[in-house]
């Protein structure tokens, strides 16, 4: 009689365990879903860059954790050459080379210009608007870089292998929306606008401009002699 | 190359050794009555020197390099057939300084220049210049599309070793760029250039020890040159890596045409000289109106580094129907950093 009731006790206990371990790891609102994404372009070139969000379906957007970022200036060169950052970040912007630069944004999203300077300005800018903040230096016209304000807190940039990773996500139904610098306007991309949290091997082809900035090398005209 | 103690500065004694050991050369054919500009001239390159070695939280360095040859089909400058020459010009340039950021919008750049061109056909036109030039940079806003002003001006000592071409040789303009849209870069400028043979003294003294070796139907001046230049250029981008660049200009000044003989030249000419490069042609100086057009294309090699191609068409039109044509192309290697 006791050794059935310590059998009947053990399976409890298994069963007990399996309900726990199910809450903990099964249950849809443990938050521990990613979605994995690769962008590549028309010839099926990986794209770099890239800015991956998403946005839930038919649910409320968390308000994005708002911090302080910092996109830097090297070499007179913006590094990184493309950001990401949640809706109201402040965002510094020092300056690492021994000369001084000039940073300014003339994009609707932000407008903002920070005369000659040297080391890190103390106040930051705030980006208080979603939208594509194109930065430059006005001294070296060839300094380009972009902030992608976003208002959602899901969002990732793709690595030189075009592959992005968006985590923390609630499980549920996202749509996608893909940016580069260098994609076409109004142009749709391939690949499914919707996407289950969790899903990993999602595809989006974009279609990119040829790339065009100013160039820092010198054009030298040789007129004669 | 043998340095002068007093020029010795901390970072860039290299410099001030070759304007010193310069200087000292082209003394040596002073007899009595040197040019204002050969004394001065030392002494402007050290100043400068010493104003780009200041220390300024709010300056950069420049150095600027390139290497490349250039051919002609016509190094004379010749109107007939008889006079016409010739060449290719290897060249190599550095360039270094300072650049000083002295306001939002507007910097100042010195330098320091040095050049070598060395003439595959006539030695006698291969050079060793070196000089001085600034750079005055104002931008009227903010953005690539804001209108780009340089002032600029520049001063070199031209050495080929002649009596008549070596010179003191000054330019100063202004130009103003801006971008058009994302691939369109449009310019127009205006430059001055005058041109001052260093010999032109002792060459015309003809007394003393100088006699027998004066020629006395040559002028000492048909290097000394002036002309001011209108410019137009665009650059178009067409792709990542290359511009296509366009240019025209039209000049009017004095040349040198360099030519057999002729009475048409001579009555049209300003000065004269035989030339003691393209022996038995004459150099003659006339006035002219010069419309080159130029048409290249430049490619990003890296960040710092492009290759260049250019063709420029010459047309030149002396006084009195002396007019010449003139083709040249051209390939510079050229890195700023």
């Amino acid at each position: 009689m006791a050794r059935k009731s310590l059998q009947h006790y053990w399976v409890w206990c298994h069963v007990m365990v399996g309900i726990l371990l199910i809450l903990v790891i099964g249950t849809p609102s443990s938050g521990a879903s990613s979605i994995d994404a690769a962008v590549v372009d028309e010839k099926g070139m990986s794209v770099a860059n890239a800015v991956v969000t998403a946005y839930p379906v038919n649910r409320s957007i968390p308000p994005p954790a708002a911090q302080t970022y910092t996109v830097d200036q090297v070499d007179k060169e913006f590094i990184p050459e493309v950001s990401v950052f949640p809706v109201n970040s402040r965002v510094l912007f020092p300056n690492s080379d021994r000369i001084r630069h000039h940073v300014y944004s003339l994009s609707t999203a932000k407008m903002f210009d920070l005369p000659l300077y040297l080391g890190t300005p103390s106040n930051p800018v705030i980006f208080d608007k979603p939208g594509v903040v194109a930065l430059g230096c006005n001294i070296h016209d060839w300094m380009i870089a972009y902030v992608y304000v976003t208002d959602t807190p899901y969002y990732a940039i793709t690595d030189a292998g075009g592959k992005a990773r968006i985590e923390g996500l609630v499980d549920g139904r996202y749509n996608i929306v893909v940016w580069h610098p260098r994609k076409k306007d109004g142009k749709e991309d391939a690949g499914p606008s919707t996407v289950t949290a969790g899903e990993t091997g999602i595809r989006y082809t974009i279609k990119l401009k040829p790339p065009m900035h100013i160039r820092r090398s010198p054009v030298v005209r040789g007129e004669g002699y | 190359m043998k340095s002068s103690g007093k020029y010795r500065l901390n970072s860039v004694t290299g410099f001030a050794s070759l304007f010193a050991w310069s200087s000292k050369l082209n003394l040596r054919n002073t007899v009595c009555f040197p040019d204002p500009a050969r004394i001065i001239f030392p002494i402007i390159i050290v100043v400068f020197f010493l104003l780009c070695n200041v220390q300024h939280a709010n300056a950069s360095w420049l150095l600027d390099a390139s290497a490349g040859a250039t051919y002609s089909d016509n190094a004379t400058n010749a109107a007939n057939i008889a006079g016409k020459k010739r060449d290719t010009v290897y060249s190599a340039s550095l360039a270094g300084g300072r650049h000083f950021q002295v306001a939002d919008y507007t910097g100042l750049s010195l330098m320091l220049d040095a050049k070598k061109e060395i003439s595959a056909g006539y030695a006698g036109l291969s050079l060793l210049s070196y000089g001085i030039s600034f750079k005055v940079s104002h931008k009227a806003g903010i953005g690539p599309s804001a209108l780009r002003l340089n002032m600029f001006g520049s001063v070199s000592n031209d050495d080929f070793g002649d009596k008549y071409r070596d010179s003191l040789s000054y330019k100063a303009g202004i130009f103003g760029s801006r971008w058009i849209n994302e691939e369109v870069k449009l310019g127009i400028g205006y430059e001055y250039d005058k041109r001052n043979p260093l010999n032109k003294y002792t060459v015309t003294s003809c007394t003393g020890a100088y006699y027998a070796t004066c020629n006395q139907y040559s002028s000492p001046s048909v290097y000394e040159l002036q002309g001011h230049t209108g410019i137009l250029n665009a650059e178009v981008m067409l792709t990542n890596k290359d511009i296509l660049f366009m240019s025209y200009r039209y000049r009017s000044g004095d040349v040198v045409s360099v030519d057999a003989s002729s009475n048409k030249a001579l009555n049209a000419s300003s000065a004269s000289s035989d030339d003691e490069v393209f022996t038995g042609l004459t150099a003659y100086r006339l006035p002219a109106i010069t419309h080159t057009g130029s048409i290249g294309i430049s490619h990003e090699l890296a960040r710092k580094i492009s290759l260049n191609f250019n063709y420029s068409f010459m047309a030149t039109m002396g006084r009195d129907g002396n007019d010449y044509l003139k083709n040249l192309f051209s390939i510079i290697a050229a890195f700023s950093f």
